[in-house]
């Protein structure tokens, strides 16, 4: 403990190691892995519920043709709090939740929860180490983040425009110019997020360089890179594709600031600049940050399937790498984002081919999870239950995904629902399947106290059905034609709207289910076990009490060889 | 040096990296883009080429403004010129307004694939105008298309090419 004790200033007290700081001290100033992925994991929930309370918005508009929530007149209006008296603004309203419920979903739900969270829970303990190697930077990260949540709400309150009362950026969560540029949005919402994406970038980066700190240098002894738990793998990954894909971002964005505020023409025709630039450096960040907010659940969720089927994951070294390679060539695909701006037939018929070619390792990840699950005792407990769940509609999202990848389909499907419904079967359905999956998979070990497994089975059986019903028919609204970021559609489309919507209230139910899940367990307080999930659970995290003792690891863990190494 | 600290400046030093490469992505392109016409980026040259071909395609001329009150117009809506000869067209505009305005023009070639053959030995692009009140002017362009477009395969077969010129006005002359 020595000498990892030297970094908290607790140790001077010369408390033992499982003393804990007062409330205050404890939860603002924490430096402990463990606390601060608690905060993550907390404050993910807060936002899942903010950005899918707008989305409920959104689906309600949507649910029949004309304007019924996003009018005049409506409850919406009635609150007070958004500009929606007349259809101009209503609109705009409309618009600016989407572009909200798209921000907070991916930088303030997704990336906190799987990162920030079970990262910082759960990387440090698979390789053995007492914490991370920078433990206050990790308190800075999750600080920046609330900071910029907060700017993010403000924006919305902040005129916006071109028209008065138009509040909040709604240009979209890729913010092309120039809807984001002076002309399409003069008032100071769109400043605001940019500044709100300075921050979450700077918390996101500082987190990388952590976790890559962490990895590299902290591991138990015998620990090598080719034993590490998957899931540390996928950080890994995820951690390189922040740090070389976020700075990028926040190039563009930059320039975006200055384009608006210091009469710079980066995307500015008139001053001889290019808004399509605009468009190659969004998507060369914009494509690896898809890769982002899956690759950890691809780790979270080989850990579930090797558990549950009692067989260590099939192919351990393939899989490690087929997440590298998914993570080199997410970042040479880009532009197929933007098969519609004109770009000449060779470059369109390379972007095709190298999207594509993204489908061998993630097609080598699938079959090695069902090859794990082959010949198995399987289990099927919650966790279980949400990874093969992910399996399938991450499968589903996939096929979805190499017919888009063809620029010649993808140009009259561009902009249409059925690409809302494609990322949303990869990640609202995929991602967040991965996340539930985890948490039902760590909860005990968490918190320490056992949760309900009925309300766990019913919350994953209640969710699968809302999640499918809501997006499926999206495929079909996508092939009739519906575009994307409109608040109104012509009659022929009501039909699979009105289920969509459907879906949504049936989703809307298994949220709750999930809540009273958290209540119950709370409530009666069964105290959990170190290892609940028996002999299929052996990673680290599983030798230790559950919740874990404040400090883990006084002595290293030596790691020796194991069914990794025999494959 | 505590090695975490290494590991972390070798961190930084990517992370300065590739943010320096969005900024340098700004000159990078526009390099990229002249020496290869990508994206409709029409190239200047300096001399004619020696043999024309017998190939005609037709040049049409699109003329529009952007924020300012002048009015642009080629003096013909189009030309039919044969590939690798030289030829040239008249552009007037005129400052409507009772001021002085200052105005600066951006082009691009469609198809985009063109931009690279569309050659010009003389224009009145990416310059600021500056027109009297009620004042007119008139701009020659002199240009050809390249014989070498013959034998791409994106643009053999191309007899229609669209020059859009746009008059901004100037940026620099708005502060």
């Amino acid at each position: 403990m020595a000498n990892v004790a030297a970094s908290h200033d607790h140790a001077a007290h010369g408390d033992d190691h499982d003393h804990k700081p007062g409330f205050f001290d404890r939860w603002v100033f924490t430096t402990n892995h463990k606390d601060i992925g608690t905060l993550y994991l907390i404050f993910a929930i807060m936002a899942g519920i903010v950005g899918g309370a707008m989305s409920g918005f959104i689906r309600w508009e949507l649910a029949a043709p004309g304007l019924q929530v996003f009018a005049p007149g409506s409850m919406l209006d009635a609150m007070g709090l958004f500009d929606v008296s007349n259809p101009a603004n209503a609109k705009h309203a409309y618009n600016s939740f989407v572009t909200a419920h798209a921000v907070i979903m991916i930088f303030f739900m997704v990336m906190p929860a799987m990162i920030g969270g079970f990262g910082n829970w759960f990387v440090p303990i698979m390789i053995g180490s007492p914490d991370m190697a920078f433990p206050r930077l990790n308190n800075i990260s999750f600080w920046l983040l609330i900071a910029s949540w907060i700017l993010l709400c403000v924006s919305l309150f902040v005129p916006s425009g071109p028209g008065a009362g138009q509040h909040g950026f709604a240009g979209g969560w890729t913010m092309y110019p120039p809807m984001s540029s002076h002309t399409g949005s003069p008032g100071q919402a769109f400043d605001l997020i940019i500044l709100s994406f300075h921050l979450s970038g700077a918390s996101s980066i500082l987190g990388a360089i952590n976790f890559i700190t962490t990895i590299f240098n902290m591991r138990a002894p015998g620990m090598t890179l080719h034993r590490m738990p998957l899931f540390a793998w996928s950080v890994l990954v995820t951690t390189f594709l922040l740090l070389l894909s976020m700075p990028v971002f926040a190039g563009a964005i930059t320039m975006l600031l200055t384009d608006r505020n210091f009469n710079t023409s980066f995307f500015d025709a008139a001053g001889g600049g290019d808004p399509v630039m605009y468009q190659h450096l969004f998507w060369f960040f914009g494509h690896p940050e898809v890769y982002i907010l899956i690759l950890p659940g691809f780790g979270i969720i080989s850990h579930i399937v090797s558990t549950f089927s009692r067989k260590p994951i099939f192919g351990y070294l393939a899989m490690a790498y087929a997440m590298v390679a998914i993570g080199v060539v997410g970042f040479v695909v880009w532009a197929h984002h933007m098969y519609t701006v004109g770009m000449n037939f060779d470059l369109r018929a390379y972007f095709v081919l190298a999207t594509m070619v993204i489908a061998v390792p993630t097609g080598v990840k699938v079959f090695s999870w069902i090859a794990t699950m082959w010949g198995g005792t399987i289990t099927f407990t919650v966790p279980m239950q949400w990874a093969i769940g992910f399996i399938f509609l991450f499968t589903v999202g996939g096929v979805t995904g190499v017919v888009l990848s063809n620029a010649a389909i993808d140009i009259p499907l561009h902009d249409t629902y059925y690409v809302v419904a494609h990322f949303h079967y990869v990640l609202s359905l995929g991602a967040v399947f991965s996340i539930f999956a985890g948490f039902y998979y760590w909860y005990e070990k968490m918190f320490g106290i056992k949760y309900n497994a009925f309300l766990g089975t019913l919350h994953f059986w209640v969710m699968f059905v809302g999640v499918n019903l809501i997006f499926f028919p999206q495929h079909f609204l996508g092939l009739q034609g519906m575009p994307r970021r409109y608040v109104d559609y012509p009659t022929g489309y009501e039909y699979w709207n009105k289920i969509s919507s459907y879906g949504y209230l049936i989703t809307v139910v298994g949220v709750l289910i999930f809540l009273i899940m958290l209540v119950e367990s709370v409530i009666r307080r069964r105290k959990a076990e170190a290892n609940p999930w028996g002999e299929g659970a052996t990673t680290l995290e599983w030798t230790l009490s559950s919740p874990p003792p404040y400090h883990q690891f006084s002595e290293l863990p030596i790691i020796k060889d194991d069914e990794h190494d025999k494959h | 040096m505590n090695r975490n600290i290494r590991v972390a400046l070798w961190l930084v030093g990517g992370l300065v990296f590739m943010g320096g490469l969005a900024f340098a992505s700004v000159p990078l392109y526009r390099a990229f883009c002249n020496a290869t016409g990508f994206g409709g980026t029409t190239m200047r040259a300096d001399k004619a080429p020696k043999v024309a071909t017998d190939v005609i395609v037709r040049v049409r001329f699109d003329t529009n403004t952007n924020g300012l009150p002048w009015t642009f117009k080629a003096e013909k809506p189009y030309q039919d010129v044969r590939i690798g000869k030289t030829a040239m067209m008249y552009f007037t505009v005129t400052n409507t307004a009772d001021r002085p305005v200052t105005g600066r023009s951006v082009f691009n070639v469609l198809p985009d694939t063109m931009g690279g053959y569309y050659r010009k030995l003389q224009c009145f692009c990416y310059e600021d105008q500056t027109l009297q009140a009620g004042e007119s002017k008139t701009f020659p362009m002199v240009y050809f298309l390249d014989p070498e477009l013959l034998k791409n395969i994106d643009t053999h077969k191309v007899r229609d090419v669209t020059l859009s010129y746009t008059f901004f006005e100037s940026k620099a002359a708005k502060k």
